[in-house]
């Protein structure tokens, strides 16, 4: 589920909550989810409100003993906590022109290797103008980008392989 | 149009369809040298155009609305392509103003009318008000269209019964009723409403005439953007359940030459007000003394088109491919003939002991006809799953012959041969062989209310809607 070896830094961010008093809260809401979210051992959480961002860091090999929390992915019977890994396949929801996420820490963000939660943009499908996100639809890691920037593509392609599981 | 030496109108043609005549199309392009991309959505990924085709293109999900009849989905896969033309067949986007202005403003050719153009004939209680000022004969109805039930009832009052309440947005036989009695014609502009919304999300109606015993007979058309027309002769569209046209026939039979003519006027004239560009049926009711009245204009390719290719030598959709890249008319009115007759008939995926209930499914034995002057136009074969998602066009058996008699004969026998088998499908071939053997088809006495007679069986209980 999270890339091996060693420890890979990774970083998460939002795009601008609406509203200036409920910003951190937001924020902290994240970071606490997030941090519930991925197993890995938590590095580093970083929480700004003047352009509300969200840096979470963490070790993302397993950790012995981590609960899962994902109780819908995980089989209750299982005596020791395993990897369990799996592909989901996000493929183009219209025929369309593929742009990388136009917020520039999300572009550069989205790679092979970078978690993702279900609504993490993972890019935009333009058809006649009008731009609809791509997104994860599922927590996971990315695992392979199958279009660029600019990519058209048909109805269906696919255009991430992420890789999903608990442990 | 592709003469030794001349240019391609197009580079690339996307088709816009599906089912018999993506693959129709396709064929004319790969003849034109024009090369063709075909569409499809996830239900018919198997498609025999997608094979056919140069390219194809997946556009969508089942849905029509998602794939088919979505525009920014085909304008995107033409973009996708780089096809700089668009033909739309027929249904689906063929007949939307939206699209083709569409189409114009993203620099692509739509091989079909404007969006002006379209709008006038879409706009069917407007087209009938154009019709009379440029003088053709209508039926007797209401002016414009009908405000309420009150109005309709006015109407039905000032010109008689039966009447007939037609859609505004409708055409192609569907969205419309039939009042017998005064107590009938609230409930008719009901139902026609409420049919309207939901097909066409526009429940304006209109009133007309409703004539008990009528033909069915339309004119084929070609226009080009320099104000010439032609004609390409008349077609009998009379063989029809619930509106839906089951077998078509040209030339229409037992039509005094003065009517032919006058029709084939009246049809030109029309367009020509309009500003066609490009390819369009006339339609027309023929009472029993041979008066006939304008019904509708239908501005785009036809289901039965192939049996005026048959009988002229013209193939339809290379004129309409021509005529789009600006092109004048090659043809001229006396260089056309119609020569001999030929007959259509339609295979549908339907079971007629069972109300006519598509039956969708896995076809796992496919024969279709073949012989002399035998066409048939069909996507079908073994393996061929049919949706429900569609219409349940199965394909179409076409034939010629020096004269009607022989026609029909012809289409006996290539009838004979159909074997369309699966799990749970049924077909209309059947009841087509019935039509064919009816006294009153043979002698080409019958009028609309032949299926309802026929369906109506030896019990006598009619075809419950067959007039509504």
């Amino acid at each position: 589920m999270i890339p091996a070896p060693g420890t890979t830094p990774s970083h998460f961010s939002r795009a601008n909550e609406p509203g200036s008093t409920g910003a951190l809260d937001a924020l902290a809401d994240h970071a606490r989810g997030l941090a519930h979210q991925f197993h890995g051992r938590l590095l580093q959480v970083t929480i700004e409100s003047g352009d509300c961002r969200l840096e979470v860091e963490w070790d993302p090999s397993p950790v012995a003993g981590a609960t899962p929390q994902h109780s819908a992915e995980t089989v209750p019977s299982e005596p020791t906590p395993t990897t369990r890994t799996g592909r989901h396949i996000v493929t183009a929801s219209r025929v369309g022109t593929f742009h990388v996420p136009r917020h520039r820490d999300e572009a550069a963000g989205i790679q092979p290797g970078v978690p993702v939660r279900p609504d993490t943009v993972l890019g935009e499908l333009e058809a006649m103008h009008v731009h609809l996100p791509v997104l994860a639809g599922t927590a996971g890691v990315v695992a392979e980008m199958l279009v660029h920037d600019g990519q058209m593509v048909p109805y269906a392609q696919p255009l991430f392989i992420l890789e999903t599981g608990t442990s | 149009m592709s003469r030794p030496g001349a240019q391609p109108a197009f580079g690339k043609i996307l088709i816009a369809n599906r089912g018999e005549i993506a693959l129709r199309i396709a064929r004319t392009c790969r003849e034109l040298g024009i090369a063709s991309v075909a569409v499809y959505s996830t239900a018919d990924a198997t498609s025999a155009v997608a094979d056919l085709a140069d390219e194809a293109v997946c556009v969508g999900p089942a849905a029509a609305g998602h794939s088919y009849a979505s525009i920014p989905a085909i304008i995107e896969a033409a973009r996708l392509t780089g096809a700089d033309a668009i033909h739309p067949g027929y249904g689906f986007l063929a007949e939307n103003p939206d699209f083709s202005q569409v189409c114009a403003d993203e620099g692509i050719t739509f091989i079909g009318p404007s969006a002006a153009v379209l709008e006038r004939f879409g706009d069917k209680a407007a087209a009938r008000d154009l019709m009379r000022d440029v003088g053709l004969p209508l039926l007797p109805g209401g002016s414009g269209v009908c405000v309420d039930e009150a109005d309709a009832a006015h109407t039905a009052a000032a010109i008689g019964l039966p009447i007939i309440v037609k859609a505004v947005a409708g055409g192609g036989g569907k969205g419309m009723a039939v009042a017998w009695r005064m107590e009938d014609v609230a409930l008719a502009v009901r139902e026609t409403r409420a049919a309207a919304q939901s097909l066409y999300a526009d429940n304006r109606v209109y009133v007309e005439r409703f004539l008990r015993r009528a033909r069915h007979v339309e004119v084929q058309v070609l226009a080009d953007r320099y104000g010439a027309a032609v004609h390409l002769g008349d077609r009998d569209c009379s063989v029809q359940r619930r509106h839906q046209k089951l077998v078509e026939e040209t030339p229409a039979p037992l039509l005094a030459d003065d009517t032919r003519r006058s029709m084939a006027e009246a049809a030109l004239a029309g367009v020509k007000a309009a500003g066609l560009v490009g390819a369009a049926t006339v339609e027309f009711l023929v009472d029993e003394q041979e008066n006939f009245y304008f019904m509708e204009v239908n501005a785009r390719l036809q289901v039965e088109h192939a049996v005026t290719e048959m009988v002229t030598g013209v193939d339809i959709v290379a004129q309409q491919i021509r005529l789009a890249a600006g092109a004048p008319l090659e043809l001229e009115q006396s260089s056309i003939v119609a020569r001999g007759a030929a007959i259509e008939c339609r295979l549908n995926a339907e079971d007629p002991d069972r109300d006519f209930r598509p039956t969708p499914g896995t076809l796992t034995r496919v024969r279709l006809p073949g012989g002399t002057f035998t066409r048939v136009d069909s996507h079908i074969g073994t393996g061929t799953t049919i949706t429900a998602d569609y219409d349940s066009l199965l394909g179409k058996v076409v034939v010629w012959a020096p004269n009607r008699e022989a026609a029909v004969s012809r289409l006996q026998r290539a009838l004979d041969e159909v074997v369309i088998e699966g799990p749970g499908v049924h077909h209309t071939g059947g009841l087509l062989r019935r039509v064919l053997d009816d006294a009153e088809f043979r002698s080409a006495s019958h009028a609309t209310d032949l299926m309802p007679r026929l369906l109506a069986g030896p019990s006598g209980a009619p075809d419950q809607e067959s007039d509504r």
